[in-house]
């Protein structure tokens, strides 16, 4: 068969929807082994940093050494100490407290946005191929500059943002972005948001891409106004891609620091200190790695647990196969 | 060759679904209307954009014009220059960091599409013990936060001799990217009945044959996604180039942005238009990208 | 986790480690005849700064051919977290470029990261010559490096603005509160003055210069002070100049461009931004932007950067190195970088130059005459620095954004910092 054959064959078949799960025949002991030589690359590329990692940093949650070289902390006795300080600090609690928040605000503003975005360019309309170039540049805004650029913006006396407000009477005294304990929060998540839109804006385009033209047609015949049939047919139908697009951009944002670290630092008071902030602090303000490590491993068991329970209940919808 | 006709052939598979719906989006006006998704869609852009436009505005105004209690909004009436555009390419080294950030970038996103696609593909097409194991690690390994991975990453690399390379940032990148990438790709396989696997297989083509003259020209979009994901998360990185990266020569853009904000002064000006210059590259990717970005995410991870 | 996997697991872990320090780079066999290759790291490598180094290194590397310095260079924001990774890992820079050493350099001289120089300064005029703040460079009673510049804090003002309100240049606090009202009760969105109000550790440092200066000591007898009606009082003169006549939640780059762009009057801060000043400024302001030493009885002072060495440098990069610390603690180093950087350093006699003009002739009266404002002698707070700026903070924060007398939040800090563990 030539390949030009075999593409025909393919693109017949390939917008046909197979179903959930194509039933897999258990492969035979030759194909083991090549499956397992095709995986290798990037399973030690990502496991084998990621055990290596893991394997340092519990390392180092098991001794007393706040800052050494490595000889150093390996040679030191083994001990819980860090484990019983960090579990025992309130503050590691609040840190969780507020990355929670923090995640769970800067993950939902831009899936609002993306898919606002996202149902409006899956519409015809001029300019189409500028429009989604143009939807997509907040990502590339290196962190530095995005970072820089918004801490002028919302400087509580000279930045445009207090500026436009005060324009538009909706403040009369400037509001303190990151110095105001009850706002600091929301103004860190302000920004974050910003840079996730255009993920969620592709994930869900693509999406919306994906849906079949005959639902929408015959939900038409019957009558379902538009509202409606956002419900019943967008809705369940890009389910599944909101579900990998939150899942990751949560991930993101958990992990999130660059912004939160210049424009606050985690302060005032905590307000903003996230689990990601706070290990930074202990380990690079405080000079506590040991600390940090803990910090991180605790995190890392947390997240990991969090992560493989909401898997458990997805296994059987979008993720089935990955996992 | 065939790489070229796959991508159009894909492009009029979806033409047909854009344009339909945006037939029904039409429909209900039986006159002529404003078109109002455009409108909301321009001024959506106009509001995301703002940030990007302030960036400029203080780029090439002087700085007490912008960080001002009455800040001027638009450029006109002000003394503006691009000064600070050529000053960059005259007194620092930003050619040679985008240079390093181009040559970084490309090495990620190619070395990570390549791992990723034998991966996915693998992970599409065989059940092989630990498949479980496989997925989890992809999602733990982006898990643990940035600051707690630049030491393992340091100590490794040192241990390998490879610190103050490129080489090394494109490893850590690739490490970093792959489990979007390779999540992304796997779904995009499994949209690929395995019919075709099987024909081809029986005709004589080996696995690799398989994957790399049947399954991936039918991925270009797919492979475009990829690349375009990898590439960006890459070009934007600054905490494994600062960790791994420490003669200046080898600096990438984003060390070079970095470097702008000392304890004494900072350039306002220059830091923004070095900003904006980084951007101009990615967006150019994210247009050829355009036709396959979106259909290539299509199978994303899930199925369509 | 069972006993069995957690063994695996350290075992596995210290194979990694010792692997890995077997792994790192050693330092070269000694041989005398031997090039020798220095690594320096630093933030500072821009405009003047850069040239200074350039100069420096270039007449360096003349006088002894055998030698080159290299700098690595990393970015101001991820300066401490750098070095101190590449220290964990056994790789810093064989010369360490130390900032505000009076709080960064505990931690790493603690962790054994750098090599004690008493013996090397013994052979040096450093005992004998440099200030009091050289001691900023010593933990536990050893040196751990050279100081290179201190300062004394000025007060820069915009005399167009000052003359406008009909005020002249301050030297009281009483003078500085009312020239602040006179600027900011003027038609027009100028502010009066300017402070540092963010969340870094730097933050308490613009609170702690009023202390300083109106000579109230919030430690005394080893216990933390802040109730004292002295520093109540000091603190009140900050509080009603952060609260009524600045800008708000100025990070230190907004605060000096609010006085840079004329839209503040006053500000106190190092004088290495006045060249920063002079230089940027806008033509129509620049000449009346101009520095005084500050309105007080004592010139607040505080330590800028010094040199440390790595604690791992066998005998002869540890020479090389140490004909380095003598090049750049010369005369001659450091008059350059008082001419190039318009601030005065710790080799006394090296800012003649700034005597020579009026305009930063206050620049070596503030320094000559400084105190530092946190005694390195405060062991406790130096080591839990960053412990002590966020419990402080927080009070300091509290003086500007709520209306609780100053008293009874500073008596809540003395008993939050006890809380925290902390001791001076």
């Amino acid at each position: 068969m030539t390949t030009s054959d075999t593409l025909t064959r393919v693109r017949g078949l390939h917008t046909g929807d197979r179903g959930p799960r194509a039933p897999r025949k258990r492969a035979p002991r030759r194909s083991r082994i090549t499956a397992a030589a095709y995986i290798a690359p990037s399973m030690i590329a990502v496991g084998g940093s990621l055990v290596f990692a893991l394997v340092l940093l519990v390392g180092m949650s098991l001794r007393d050494v706040s800052l050494g070289r490595l000889s150093a902390i390996f040679a030191a006795p083994l001990t819980l100490t860090n484990y019983v300080e960090v579990l025992g600090d309130p503050a590691t609690w609040r840190s969780f407290l507020v990355s929670l928040i923090y995640t769970v605000g800067s993950t939902l503003l831009p899936f609002i946005g993306g898919l606002m975005i996202a149902l409006l360019l899956n519409q015809r309309m001029p300019g189409q191929r500028l429009l989604r170039t143009l939807a997509l540049v907040p990502w590339a805004v290196p962190s530095v500059t995005a970072t820089v650029a918004f801490v002028w913006m919302m400087q509580p006396t000279y930045g445009v943002w207090n500026y436009l407000l005060r324009s538009v009477g909706l403040i009369d005294t400037d509001v303190n972005w990151f110095g105001d304990p009850n706002l600091a929060l929301l103004a860190v998540i302000i920004p974050t948001s910003w840079k996730a839109i255009p993920f969620f804006t592709l994930m869900l385009l693509a999406g919306l891409q994906s849906l079949s033209r005959e639902q929408y047609e015959a939900a038409e015949v019957d009558g379902a106004g538009r509202l409606a049939r956002f419900r019943w047919i967008t809705l369940p139908g890009l389910a599944p891609f909101i579900l990998v697009a939150l899942l990751f951009s949560a991930m993101h944002s958990f992990r999130e620091f660059d912004f939160i670290y210049a424009s606050t630092q985690g302060g005032p008071d905590g307000a903003t200190e996230t689990a990601a902030v706070r290990i930074y602090n202990q380990a690079f303000e405080s000079f506590d790695l040991g600390n940090a490590a803990t910090l991180g491993i605790v995190t890392f068991v947390l997240v990991a647990v969090l992560v493989a329970l909401l898997f458990r209940r997805l296994n059987k919808g979008s993720l089935e196969g990955f996992l | 060759m065939s790489t070229m006709t796959t991508a159009t052939a894909t492009t009029t598979t979806i033409a047909p679904t854009a344009a339909t719906t945006a037939r029904q989006a039409r429909r209900p006006a039986k006159r002529r209307r404003v078109n109002w998704s455009f409108i909301t869609m321009i001024a959506l852009v106009c509001f995301m954009f703002f940030p990007i436009y302030w960036m400029f505005m203080t780029a090439v105004l002087p700085t007490s014009a912008v960080l001002s209690r009455n800040p001027a909004l638009l450029p006109f009436g002000q003394t503006f220059s691009f000064d600070a555009f050529t000053t960059l390419f005259t007194e620092t080294a930003i050619v040679s960091w985008l240079l390093q950030s181009g040559f970084v970038t490309l090495g990620s996103a190619l070395l990570s599409t390549a791992v990723a696609v034998t991966a996915a593909y693998a992970m599409s097409r065989f059940s092989i013990p630990g498949q479980k194991l496989v997925g989890m690690t992809f999602l733990m390994g982006r898990v643990l936060p940035g600051t707690l991975l630049a030491l393992p990453f340091f100590v490794l690399f040192q241990a390998i001799g490879l610190l103050d390379t490129s080489t090394a940032v494109i490893l850590a990148n690739t490490a970093a990217i792959t489990p979007l990438t390779a999540l992304t790709l796997k779904g995009y396989f499994d949209g690929i009945p395995r019919e075709i696997d099987e024909a081809a297989l029986v005709d004589g083509c080996t696995r690799l044959g398989v994957l790399w003259r049947i399954i991936l020209p039918v991925s270009v979009p797919g492979l475009a996604a990829c690349f375009g994901l990898a590439a960006t998360a890459a070009w934007t990185d600054l905490l494994f180039a600062r960790t791994l990266l420490l003669s200046r020569e080898n600096w990438t853009m984003p060390q070079g942005i970095a470097s702008m904000i000392s304890d004494v002064e900072i350039h306002w000006n220059e830091l923004m238009a070095a900003g904006l210059i980084s951007i101009i590259p990615v967006m150019i990717v994210y247009w050829f990208l355009q036709p396959y970005l979106v259909s290539g995410m299509t199978a994303g991870g899930v199925k369509g | 986790m069972t006993a069995k996997k957690r063994i695996s697991l350290i075992a596995a872990s210290s194979i990694l480690v010792g692997s890995l320090v077997a792994c790192a780079p050693q330092s070269a066999q000694p041989e005398a005849t031997e090039d020798i290759a220095l690594t320096l790291s630093t933030w500072s490598y821009s405009n003047e700064f850069a040239d200074w180094w350039d100069d420096v290194i270039g007449k360096f590397e003349k006088a002894n051919p055998t030698i080159t310095v290299e700098i690595q260079q990393t970015a101001f924001a991820d300066y401490g977290s750098t070095i101190t990774t590449q220290a964990v890992a056994g790789s810093e820079p064989d010369i360490i470029h130390v900032p505000t050493p009076i709080t960064t350099l505990p931690a790493w001289a603690k962790a054994g990261f750098l090599a004690p120089l008493d013996d090397y300064l013994k052979t040096t005029d450093v005992p004998k010559l440099w200030p009091a703040a050289q001691s900023a460079m010593e933990w536990n009673g050893t040196s751990y490096g050279v100081l290179l510049v201190d300062y004394g804090y000025n007060l820069f003002y915009n005399e167009a603005l000052l003359t406008e309100a009909g005020v002249g240049v301050p030297t009281t606090p009483e003078e500085l509160v009312a020239a602040a009202k006179a600027v900011t009760d003027l038609p027009g969105d100028e502010f009066g003055f300017a402070i540092t109000d963010d969340n870094t550790v730097n933050f308490v440092r613009d609170a702690l210069v009023f202390t300083t200066g109106m000579k109230a000591d919030w430690v005394k007898d080893g216990d933390w002070n802040f109730s004292d009606p002295d520093v109540v009082a000091a603190l009140d003169v900050w509080r009603e100049l952060g609260k009524k006549y600045s800008p708000i939640g100025t990070n230190f780059a907004a605060k000096r461009e609010a006085f840079l762009a004329g839209n503040s009057a006053m500000m106190i801060e190092g004088p290495f931004y006045y060249a920063t000043v002079q230089g940027t400024a806008d033509p129509a302001l620049v000449d009346s932007l101009k520095i005084a030493t500050t309105p007080f009885e004592v010139s607040p002072g505080d330590v800028s950067h010094g040199l440390a060495l790595s604690a791992d440098l066998d005998e002869n990069t540890r020479a090389a190195a140490e004909k380095f610390l003598d090049f750049v603690t010369s005369t001659e180093s450091l008059t350059t970088y008082s001419k190039l950087i318009t601030s005065p350093t710790a080799r006394p006699g090296t800012a003649q130059s700034l005597l020579e003009s009026p305009d930063t002739a206050p620049i070596v009266e503030a320094h000559e005459a400084s105190k530092l404002i946190i005694d390195p002698s405060n062991e406790g707070l130096r080591s839990d620095y960053a412990k002590f700026a966020e419990v402080t903070g927080a009070a300091l924060h509290s003086l500007l954004q709520s209306d609780a007398p100053s008293r009874e939040i500073l008596v809540n800090l003395d008993r939050a910092l006890d809380d925290a563990g902390l001791k001076p």
